[in-house]
């Protein structure tokens, strides 16, 4: 209230002067009032002028504040989402996944959600909590979980599994629940308001013959907060492929979800269908994959896995791939540990979660996202670049049980000492000298520690040329591309690291509990802190043997025997044949894709493949493959043990056969679990042994895993109408 | 000039002749007002209510029947104060007080009954119920302008002498007790509707102005340290709030202020006809005949009907601010400011409301929303206007 200071100060008696009628007769008029009969006092005369400017104001505002909305706004809210019609989703089928010979890698079959509508519960008096624990009830979903997913992902307070979905959109509650514990629900709607029941298909992946390939397959999972906003056709109860061929083809599979447009009535339960498009069933994706032999490849993975364990080894991890050498097509590839896909569906338990997001990393997929040191199976890309700078193919070189550089001891590792070899021979035994005694020479050649301008590098960039250190540019998401070091990535690392390590040269390791460990990392910090930029030969020499600072894919490793086996041509990897519409018409089919060639002439191409095809029959697989018709199906092949600080070494293994006219290519490595002879190698011969349909020493066509004995020639008639 | 004769006139003739100039005196503008905002706000009920009834196998016109009930006994209670005048009430002012204290007390005992949380009514015969704290607002009125016009022993009754400190504490006091009986309720709403009458009705009976921003300055601190001691449950907090954004929580507590704003907005300046919004007629807006009855005017009866109500309130204020400056006396003009000013918080917090300019709490629309209780209150306070009106008229 306002108020003139002045007359705070007035005393009664000027008052009652001033407060004569002609004062009060002259405020009258002028605001257009019969002469009231009144005395109005100065003091109450000023304030309830006051109260009538504010009622005028107050008028104004609203009226002003009313045109406003109703005129200038109206539009906008003409334009904005109207709340009192529902678009509701009705999902569209998920085409299938088949494998390379048709059969079923993933289906659908009906699933059960009880969805609630939050505006209802919104204006109900307790906010839906009786509607809460009414589902709770009937399904057994706790009901913290159910209030969970109500929550919008927009919201601060908001979990892991809130929800995506407008706020007119029905939220799924409840998911994959048994269709007796909700039959009430479904069969009186208006017994309770703001609960729906809706039947949706969801992934079946329980199939004969009992292949997981869950890394390969990928599994299902709701939209994201920002998915949703990016992508106009996805919805809060949309679901889309996580992983794997799911996610990679996720624009095929998915379909498009039909809508029915409905305008609600007062309940806000159910209305008249205003519009409606139908739902387009989603493409078929036509996999590479065998299920067959998926689900060898995977018991064999995980049998090697036990043997190691039984022998002591922790054998944390492995991959074991299968790869058609002619075209790239990828027959099986396993990943150890795995996930069980199902447990998407109904959504995660906390257990289950801790478990897919533990130390062990089931999810990851280590066929394409593992990088390893590719150890004695890199040999090959050492031979090759020896080959192509000058050393003689026939020539014999020295196996000493250690190369010395300077006053540094390079020892053999796998090997025992030998007489002087041939390069071949040097592979088939893996003799570690031989190929120091090369990488040592073409680093000098190239200049040593300073090098030369137009130094060649070699071994690095038949490194590349293999396919190492970049992505093979397979058809599955999240795939890593290794790592092959050369003089320049040296020192472009050191400019990015070394400030971290100089810092902790400086500092240490407090937090590393083991002194004697922490002792050794702040030793190597202080190293690469002083020089970390400098290419030495010893770096040179460790490449060559496929150690230090190289690092490859299962699926790299598998890609480069591969082209060995085929002539030199290295192909994008595919797990995915071709698209079938849900019509059975061809939508699309994957052609072989060339991305390079070996850079092996046929005669060093010639001699490597020799080489490799005696390892099974008397090198380091030998007695892995002791049984093995190799005279019927030669195995060309190489083993491998990687070192790895601090823990037990890496078992590799790779191959591929029949050596003479070359079909598939065999990649097994296990992490932790030994030699590769002893481990990897057997795994691998089993895989063969199954291909081949070998049984007591007889390769058996029909007996193959693969119906037919080999993958089909295209897109398997089962599932393609013409 | 011949004399007829010497009897002087009998008494009952100038009864008669008092009444008939009563009834032709009688501010016809402010009583129209009302009468008319009671009418529209009848007709808005029924299109509000009509759908949600028949889907629930009742009689479409439940509502609309009651609330003509209501005016009309409405109607008679104002006609009835206005003829019993302010002046008889003045003396029974601590009667009414005291009877609208006993009623705050019982609703809070179990004979009270909730409704949205809110503890309020006191259940009737028929259908019927009672909201003790909208006749409070007339009762503390009545006893705070009192109060605020008791000038002392000398009693000079006009002079502009401004209420000893005294009596505004007693003031303070008589009109706190019931805001703190009806904030246990808790209806925060109607709690304020009492607190800003009360605050200007000690403007108008002239407090000094020092005391006036003095208390400003006391409630915002009690405001601030009522939040901060959580006294206020978390919803009245979130309702306070929400105005700001109501697109923060669209289905929480900004649900019904973004619905009421949608039906208003989609209005435009026709509206869709009485009976034809869809909002209103989907039932989407909670609380549609009571606390959002105007977002009904504003969607079928669009941006002409709607001014026409604030209009229409708006000739109330302004009616009933001209019978308080014409007040024959203090507590005429101070009672009269009381009940000028607990329609103009009202309305403007609850079209405010509506219109997302004000947070939403529970204060009925004067004369529109449904409401016994409260058409009760309004149209006595309607009777009390007219009955400030008639005396400083009859003394012209």
């Amino acid at each position: 209230m306002t108020d003139e200071p002045a007359e705070a100060n007035e005393s009664p008696q000027r008052s009652e002067i001033v407060d004569d009628g002609r004062e009060t007769r002259e405020t009258a008029v002028a605001w257009g009032m019969r002469r009231p009969r009144g005395r109005v006092t100065p003091r109450s005369r000023w304030r309830l002028i006051v109260l009538q400017v504010l009622v005028i104001s107050l008028v104004a505002t609203l009226l002003g504040r009313l045109a406003w909305m109703q005129v200038d706004e109206g539009g906008q809210a003409a334009a904005a989402v109207d709340s009192r019609v529902r678009d509701i989703a009705v999902p569209a089928p998920r085409g299938l996944i088949y494998d390379q010979a048709g059969r079923v890698l993933s289906t659908n079959r009906p699933a059960t959600d009880v969805l609630v509508d939050r505006a209802v519960l919104a204006s109900q008096p307790d906010r839906g909590a009786s509607v809460v624990n009414t589902i709770a009830d009937f399904t057994g979903t706790p009901a913290a979980t159910i209030l969970g997913r109500m929550i919008s992902c927009s919201e601060p307070n908001a979990g892991t599994e809130c929800f995506t979905g407008g706020p007119y959109e029905p939220a799924p509650v409840a998911l994959d629940v048994s269709v007796e514990s909700v039959m009430d629900l479904i069969e009186n709607p208006s017994r309770y308001p703001g609960i729906s029941v809706r039947t949706r298909a969801v992934r079946d992946y329980n199939h004969d013959p009992g292949a997981n390939a869950a890394h390969i397959l990928g599994y299902l999972g709701s939209p994201t907060q920002s998915e949703v906003e990016s992508d106009p056709t996805l919805h809060g109860g949309s679901l889309i492929g996580r992983g794997g061929i799911e996610s990679a083809y996720d624009d095929y599979l998915r379909g498009q979800d039909g809508i029915q447009r409905i305008s609600l009535d007062r309940t806000g339960i159910t209305g008249d269908l205003l519009s409606e498009t139908t739902p387009v069933t989603g493409a078929s994706v036509v996999s590479t994959i065998d299920a067959q032999l998926q689900a060898t490849v995977e018991k064999e993975l995980a049998d090697a896995v036990n043997v190691a364990r039984y022998r002591g080894y922790p054998a944390d991890s492995g991959a074991a791939v299968v790869l058609d050498v002619t075209n790239g097509d990828v027959l099986a590839a396993a990943s150890y540990p795995t996930f069980d896909r199902q447990v998407f569906e109904a959504g995660l338990t906390d257990e289950e979660y801790a478990v897919l997001t533990g130390d062990d990393q089931p999810l990851l997929d280590r066929v394409i996202q593992a990088e390893l040191a590719p150890a004695s199976t890199f040999k090959v890309v050492t031979a090759t670049a020896a080959a192509n700078s000058g050393y003689s193919l026939d020539g014999i070189y020295p196996c000493p049980p250690a190369y010395n550089v300077g006053n540094q001891a390079f020892t053999n590792y796998e090997s025992a000492p030998y007489p002087p070899l041939t390069i071949a021979e040097a592979l088939v035994v893996s003799c570690n000298t031989v190929f120091y005694k090369f990488a040592a020479e073409m680093y000098a050649a190239d200049g040593g520690l300073e090098a030369k301008p137009d130094a060649v590098e070699a071994v690095a960039n038949t490194a590349k040329a293999f396919g190492f250190g970049s992505l093979t540019g397979v058809d599955l998401p999240g795939e890593s591309p290794g790592r092959v070091t050369d003089r320049a990535r040296k020192l472009s690392d050191y400019e990015e690291l070394s400030a971290a390590y100089c810092e902790r040269a400086e500092n240490g390791y407090p937090e590393e509990p083991d002194p004697a460990l922490a002792e050794l990392y702040r030793q190597y910090a202080e190293e690469y802190c002083r020089d970390g930029d400098t290419y030495r030969v010893g770096d040179a020499i460790n490449q060559s043997v496929g150690q230090g600072d190289i690092l490859v894919t299962p699926l790299q490793l598998a890609r480069a025997y591969a082209a060995v086996g085929n002539g030199g041509t290295l192909y994008a990897p595919h797990l995915v044949k071709g698209i079938v519409g849900p019509d059975g018409k061809v939508i699309e089919e994957t052609e072989p894709e060339v991305v390079g060639t070996l850079p092996d002439s046929p005669e060093v191409l010639a001699y490597i493949q020799s080489a490799l095809r005696d390892v099974p029959v008397r090198g380091t697989a030998s007695s892995a493959f002791a049984g093995f018709p190799l005279n019927d199906i030669p195995v060309a092949a190489k083993t491998g043990t990687a070192e790895v600080a601090n823990k037990e070494t890496t078992s590799l293994f790779a191959s591929y056969a029949p050596a003479d006219d070359p079909k598939y290519a065999v990649v097994v490595i296990i992490t932790q679990a030994g030699v590769g002879g002893e481990l990897s190698a057997p795994a691998a011969r089993k895989i063969y042994d199954a291909i081949f349909g070998v049984v007591d020493g007889q390769a058996d066509p029909s007996r193959s895993v693969l119906v037919g004995g080999a993958p089909e020639a295209g897109l398997p008639a089962a599932v393609v109408q013409p | 000039m011949t004399v007829t004769t010497t009897a002087p006139a009998p008494q009952r003739p100038v009864t008669r002749l008092k009444l008939a100039n009563d009834v032709k005196r009688t501010d016809f503008v402010l009583v129209g007002a009302a009468l008319l905002l009671s009418i529209i706000g009848a007709a808005l009920i029924f299109s509000a209510t009509r759908g949600k009834l028949i889907a629930a196998d009742q009689d479409p016109r439940l509502f609309l029947d009651k609330q003509m009930i209501n005016i009309v006994i409405g109607i008679i209670l104002g006609w009835a104060v206005s003829s019993v005048g302010y002046r008889t009430l003045r003396a029974s002012a601590w009667w009414v007080y005291g009877a609208a204290l006993l009623l705050l007390l019982l609703v809070l005992t179990p004979a009270g009954t909730t409704l949205n949380g809110i503890q309020a009514w006191i259940t009737l015969p028929a259908g019927f119920s009672l909201q003790p704290s909208e006749l409070a607002k007339v009762a503390v009125i009545l006893a705070v302008a009192l109060v605020l016009t008791q000038l002392g022993p000398s009693g000079a009754a006009d002079a502009d002498v401004r209420p000893r400190l005294r009596y505004v504490l007693l003031a303070l006091i008589i009109a706190g007790v019931p805001v703190l009986l009806i904030m246990m309720q808790p209806d925060l709403g109607t709690a304020l509707v009492i607190v800003a009458t009360v605050f200007g009705m000690l403007a108008v009976s002239g407090v000094s102005s020092y005391v006036l921003w003095g208390m400003v300055a006391l409630a915002g601190l009690a405001a601030y340290g009522v939040v901060q001691l959580g006294m206020l449950d978390e919803y009245q907090i979130d309702r306070l709030l929400i105005f700001m954004d109501p697109e923060a929580d669209p289905l929480g507590a900004g649900y019904n202020t973004r619905m009421a704003r949608l039906a208003i907005a989609g209005g435009g300046v026709f509206g869709y006809g009485l009976f034809n919004g869809p909002t209103t007629q989907g039932g989407f807006v909670p609380y549609q005949q009571t606390d959002f009855i105007f977002s009904a005017a504003g969607e079928e009866l669009g941006l002409i009907g709607a001014g026409v109500i604030i209009l229409l309130v708006g000739v109330i204020l302004w009616r009933g601010v001209r019978i308080a400056l014409a007040a024959p006396d203090r507590y005429g003009r101070v009672m009269a400011a009381g009940v000028v000013i607990w329609l103009a918080v009202q309305s403007f917090e609850n079209i405010g409301m509506n219109l997302g300019i004000m947070p939403v709490t529970g204060v009925p629309l004067p004369f529109v929303s449904y409401g016994g209780s409260s058409m009760f209150a309004l149209w006595i306070g309607v009777g009390l206007l007219t009955s400030v009106h008639l005396r400083s008229v009859r003394q012209r």
